[in-house]
């Protein structure tokens, strides 16, 4: 079963991500959620998820070293940053740690498409590949 | 004193974290660096417990940007920054070392226009979100303790303002810089507030609950 996590200090916001990733059509997809960095750190090394929809500034350990520590655990899904941050600056160095997409809140109209664009195509790639 | 409940202060945060990340935007394209967020802490108090919550820093001298809004929510915004944080930022901006209190008037310029950009960026966030529009007023710019400030405001212990403070920190390089935005309404503004979040949230998410 493929599996999202998305993490967002914000409750409001991960019900916003949570409803378009549940928009998605993807077959027994199951969805979790993080609140701070080292939750989702933990959650992507103990039980890693096939995508991570990742917010950067978060109380605990920012997105950045999080993303940084679970690729060095061996961490291999798909992650698709979902931020407030909308410095170029950040952009770029989040195309350094190698970032599967990008898209800047708010998530509402254009964004929403965006961020379900990244899902499908993650998501259907996998498929395609088979459970692995 | 207008309450808000948790969902409505949960979307509060989040929409100035959005305010944040677009001022963060600007800074770094003013510095030429990537500035590094952290998480800003989001109060709704009393006014007239302002000084008291903020503590040695009510007592410091900060430099403060005021900009009055107008609109169907309508205040005061006060950015304040400890004045070493405000040296730190200059620096930033101007690329070399600047006194600790004294600042020429063309830094009190840069320091009002990051107000500006702050301000108009935490607010800007609320008012597309929620569907509303604010008018803003020219900022000022001072450099002086904060406390004899709000207590010098006959508004300051009128039980129905409150004030929505966000505590934020940023680093650019290895400097940080602490600030803090005041977001200062009456009754009326803090109930259109309060009601056009709860519009906000039956737009997106219906009824749920945090």
């Amino acid at each position: 079963m493929p599996k999202v996590l998305i993490v967002d200090d914000s409750a409001w916001a991960r019900t916003l991500a949570r409803q378009v990733v549940e928009g998605i059509d993807v077959p027994g997809l199951e969805v979790c959620e993080a609140a701070d960095g080292v939750v989702a750190l933990e959650s992507m090394t103990v039980d890693p998820p096939d995508l991570v929809v990742l917010d950067l500034v978060l109380p605990g350990m920012h997105g950045d070293e999080v993303l940084r520590q679970a690729r060095r655990a061996g961490f291999r899904g798909k992650v698709v940053v979902l931020t407030a941050d909308v410095q170029d600056a950040t952009r770029a160095a989040m195309d350094e740690l190698g970032v599967d997409g990008f898209v800047t809140k708010p998530l509402v109209g254009a964004t929403v498409e965006a961020l379900a664009d990244h899902l499908r195509r993650h998501l259907e790639a996998r498929g395609a590949q088979g459970d692995g | 004193m207008v309450e808000f409940s948790a969902r409505q202060k949960d979307v509060l945060t989040e929409v100035v974290n959005l305010g944040m990340g677009r001022a963060a935007a600007s800074l770094s394209r003013l510095t030429g660096d990537r500035i590094l967020l952290e998480v800003p802490r989001v109060e709704i108090l009393p006014l007239a417990q302002l000084d008291d919550h903020l503590g040695e820093v009510a007592d410091q001298e900060v430099c403060s940007v005021l900009q009055v809004f107008e609109g169907e929510v309508a205040g005061d915004a006060i950015l304040f920054l400890p004045l070493p944080s405000a040296r730190n930022l200059l620096e930033l901006l101007v690329g070399r070392p600047m006194a600790l209190t004294r600042f020429s008037e063309l830094e009190q310029a840069a320091l009002m226009e990051v107000g500006n950009i702050v301000i108009n960026a935490c607010l800007g966030s609320l008012a597309n979100l929620l569907k509303t529009r604010f008018s803003f007023l020219v900022p000022h710019v001072a450099v002086q303790s904060l406390r004899p400030m709000l207590r010098g405001d006959g508004r300051r212990d009128d039980p129905n303002r409150i004030c929505l403070l966000v505590e934020s920190r940023f680093r650019v390089k290895s400097r940080a810089v602490d600030g803090y935005l005041a977001i200062v309404v009456g009754v009326a503004s803090a109930r259109a507030l309060a009601s056009a979040v709860d519009r906000l949230l039956t737009a997106t998410v219906g009824s749920w609950t945090p």
